[in-house]
């Protein structure tokens, strides 16, 4: 008893000194316009009044300007998507926004690629990790969403650092940290949108749209990994389950892109059938009937993700969908059955 | 599942308040049983069919033999009174000559077991260059794969039978407990390669738990991660980036590429014995010492003390002694002595028995030309400085270079070390060609060049403080536990200067120690 007395107080002291020292290299380290700071103080911010979810990977979170999607929409939304997240990630963080606000719409945006990567960098999941609230729910993706072999990376802040030596860094930090713009929340990166949002300034500027000949890859539904299949149903059943209106959202890519694709069909027949399995939407922006008109490579910073103004149009054209939606309306009358890149390809 | 992995923790955790529950006391050795066959199916081996064979036959031979032992000790008891000196001579021999025999078959099926799934291929490859009409290594029964742990517990498992053999130690009658001894998990992927003489005891015997064996335990635990993770998975980037493509640097970076991979080894295999001895060592069970800080070395031959201690010892005892008082050895110092000159022919034998050894230890590790070369080049050198040892010490003489001499000692370190890492060219290499044209290299194409490209390719800053702190680290702790157990010096601080100590170590793994997903990477010895 003495023994198991002793060990436990020599525990307790590892870990104070190990969290004391992790909140140190954190604050340190931390660049100040890391837009976890931000989108986590935010989070906390509106706790109790965000409406709307955008959900999903780089695609959705650089996708949408919050302050346009909400002004057309008459919604209050945050965006809880980001690069590569894992599925099992986005349910997590799905379900901690519920926890604190009457979500009561989710816009879930698909992306085949994430989901056929059997092994996400541990650096992505990180980002799910830290934007979690709360010990329980952290606990919760780690056990569900992790494996164990990464837990210390995940856990702590000070496995992640890539540069100790950096001081300069440190230093500036440390002074952003401390001012009076910082607990404002105004040192942001200048990229970063608000919300959890992302939008560059960068123009992507491609060759002309490539023919049949250059189409590379082929979607094969059997590639995507089982595990995330499993938790993108559970990410709908769980909004089913709370009267939460769910849209299965694949925002636009570049002609590029999609030709790069040796057929983008089954890409939109996949996620279609499971949209039809659960009775809910699924717009696919890549069968947009003005996919090639309204979303030109100036509205891109690359070949799929679009770019800060290419968020504000997204954000409109998502808007009159959806308004036609809310209004009862059928809105087939906005896609095509095709792919209009493919249409003027072939 | 490693046991560097934060999985091994928790299955470690659950068993240790398992073991030292107060009626688990007569079922622990029955709880460790079962973690070992856990750890080795979780640590990615689920063909069992080896270690049950390599157990029964273990078993079954060390038991005949200790009948054979019986019979006699109760025949002579019996008829001694009635026997001649040569009646009992004659007895003798032929109970000699059986327990001989079983001895030798046991090896046989032992050492088979490892020869068909570890050399299998190599033999037939070999084979092939010679009958190629054969094809023998499209055979199935040459392409197995080899069981995790195999070279170990071979070892293992035939010095147990020589020593119930020479009646060194009793054998168990348990087919259980032999199979704990062979597959005990935490020697089990890459050693100590323990002899059951020391082991028995603790491994089948009851333990209470002891504040003094965990904390002790810890501080192993703690220093094997730091030197493992902040020192040897640090510089593997670094060691991989020059071997991998050694056509893109000169002789002078491959060199330095040998060294570093010397000290590599070196932290990843004694942080590994550090972090399974401490382990081990709470729960009652000590293992062998398998490291005494060899690059203070001042021989290869005394490197082969420090180093690898009980794998050196294994082929000293039960190779080594028995070749060199062999009938052939004997014979060859006989011929020996008609054409060399008396001192040299004495050591005939000895050097006979060397050879074989040293081709033995490089076969063991690796089934390939180059390891054996490696093996080889290292009897080589350490013969040649038997021989030689009158004419060093005349050269010394003449120079008047005392023994004692600490900058003599400093060059003799330096010098062995540098032997040890131009020998990493072998086992470096991806084949034997290769080792050659790694040579070839450090020898037509060295230019020495001090640039960060050339000297620490592929290390950013952090990596390079972190290697530079432990490394540092690393020899200061080892210049102190050469004169001395470091446990003792830590223990004779007060609480806060010991806990300083810890912290600071355990944040200094946490600072500059490699995590992620890259914290499952195995170890570099459980490929042999």
């Amino acid at each position: 008893m003495r023994s198991i007395r002793k060990i436990g107080l020599r525990l307790l002291l590892i870990i104070v000194v190990i969290v004391v020292y992790e909140i140190g290299v954190r604050y340190a380290y931390e660049s100040y316009f890391a837009s976890v700071i931000y989108t986590n103080r935010e989070k906390s911010q509106m706790a109790g009044t965000i409406e709307t979810l955008y959900c999903g990977t780089s695609t959705m979170q650089r996708g949408i300007n919050m302050d346009v999607a909400d002004q057309e929409m008459d919604t209050i939304s945050f965006n809880i998507a980001s690069s590569d997240q894992p599925m099992d990630g986005t349910y997590f963080l799905m379900k901690d926004m519920v926890k604190d606000n009457p979500v009561n719409t989710v816009f879930l945006g698909v992306s085949p690629e994430t989901m056929s990567k059997d092994k996400l960098a541990t650096k992505w999941k990180s980002l799910v990790v830290d934007r979690l609230d709360g010990a329980e729910d952290k606990m919760d993706y780690l056990i569900h969403g992790s494996s164990i072999e990464e837990w210390p990376y995940l856990l702590l802040y000070s496995v992640r650092v890539d540069d100790y030596l950096d001081f300069k860094a440190v230093k500036k930090n440390i002074t952003k940290k401390c001012s009076k713009e910082f607990a404002e929340g105004s040192t942001h990166d200048k990229y970063y949108r608000g919300r959890g949002a992302f939008g560059r300034n960068k123009v992507y500027q491609a060759e002309p749209v490539g023919t049949l000949e250059q189409r590379k890859s082929a979607f094969n539904s059997a590639d995507i990994y089982q595990k995330y299949e499993d938790y993108f149903k559970k990410c709908i059943e769980f909004c089913q389950e709370k009267d939460i209106e769910v849209v299965l959202l694949y925002p636009p890519m570049t002609g590029n892109k999609i030709n790069k694709y040796k057929d983008i069909t089954p890409i939109h027949d996949y996620y279609g059938e499971i949209a039809q399995e659960y009775g809910v939407e699924f717009w696919d922006f890549n069968y947009y009937k003005d996919l090639k008109t309204v979303f030109s490579n100036e509205f891109f910073e690359d070949e799929k993700h679009l770019n800060g103004e290419g968020g504000k149009v997204f954000a409109r054209e998502l808007a009159k969908v959806y308004r036609a939606y809310q209004a009862g309306e059928k809105t087939d009358k906005f896609f095509l059955d095709i792919c209009p890149f493919y249409l003027a390809a072939e | 599942m490693t046991i560097n992995s934060l999985g091994f923790l928790l299955f470690y955790t659950a068993l240790v308040i398992i073991y030292f529950l107060p009626f688990m006391k007569r079922f622990q050795w029955m709880l460790l049983l079962i973690a070992s066959v856990s750890f080795y199916y979780l640590a990615g081996s689920n063909n069992f069919i080896y270690i049950i064979a390599a157990t029964i036959a273990t078993y079954i031979g060390a038991n005949l033999l200790e009948k054979k032992t019986q019979k006699q000790t109760e025949y002579l008891a019996e008829n001694k009174a009635n026997m001649t000196r040569p009646e009992i001579k004659t007895y003798k021999e032929s109970i000699k000559k059986e327990k001989h025999n079983i001895l030798v078959w046991s090896i046989v099926v032992i050492l088979g077991i490892l020869i068909v799934v570890k050399y299998g291929r190599f033999i037939a490859g070999n084979l092939d260059r010679i009958l190629p009409m054969a094809n023998l290594s499209d055979l199935t029964f040459f392409r197995l794969a080899a069981p995790l742990g195999i070279s170990y517990y071979t070892l293992m498992s035939i010095g147990y039978l020589m020593d119930v053999s020479k009646g060194k130690c009793q054998c168990e009658k348990n087919i259980l407990k032999t199979g704990l001894f062979l597959l005990y998990f935490p020697q089990i992927t890459q050693g100590p390669i323990g002899r059951f003489t020391d082991m028995a005891g603790n491994l089948f015997g009851q333990h209470e738990f002891s504040y003094e064996r965990f904390s002790y335990g810890c501080q192993r635990i703690l220093w094997g991660f730091f030197k493992k993770m902040v020192i040897a998975d640090r510089m593997k980037p670094m060691v991989d980036a020059i071997f991998d493509n050694y056509q893109n640097y000169s002789g002078f970076s491959i060199f330095l590429g040998c060294m570093y991979f010397a000290i590599q080894l070196y932290a990843d295999f004694s942080g590994y014995t550090d972090i399974v001895s401490g382990f081990s060592g709470i729960l009652g069970i000590e293992l062998m010492e398998n490291f005494r800080r060899p690059f203070f070395s001042t021989s290869l031959a005394e490197y082969w003390r420090r180093w690898h201690i009980s794998l050196s010892t294994w082929f000293r005892d039960y190779l080594f002694y028995p070749l060199s008082l062999s009938s052939p050895a004997v014979k060859l110092g006989r011929v020996g002595k008609k054409i060399l000159s008396p001192r040299v022919a004495k050591l005939v034998p000895s050097l006979y028995a060397m050879f074989i050894v040293w081709f033995a230890t490089g076969l063991w590790h690796d089934a390939s030309w180059r390891y054996i070369l490696w093996g080889v080049c290292n009897g080589v050198i350490m013969i040649s400085s038997m021989c030689l040892e009158p004419q060093f010490n005349w050269i010394k003489g003449k120079l008047h270079i005392a023994n004692d001499n600490k900058i003599w000692r400093v060059f003799q370190m330096v010098r062995t070390f540098l032997i040890i890492s131009m020998l990493k060219v072998f086992p470096m290499a991806v084949s034997t060609k290769g080792s050659f044209a790694l040579i070839g290299k450090i020898f037509a194409d060295f230019h020495i060049e001090f640039t960060k490209a050339a000297c620490f390719p592929e290390l950013g800053n952090n990596d390079f403080v972190a290697i530079i702190i432990g490394l540092v680290i690393f020899f200061y702790v080892s210049v102190r536990q050469e004169q001395g157990p470091m446990h003792e010096r830590i223990n004779k601080h007060s609480f806060p200067v010991r806990w300083v100590m810890y912290l600071a170590l355990l944040l200094m793994l946490v600072t500059f120690g490699v995590f992620g997903t890259e914290m499952t990477g195995g170890f570099e010895y459980a490929q042999y």
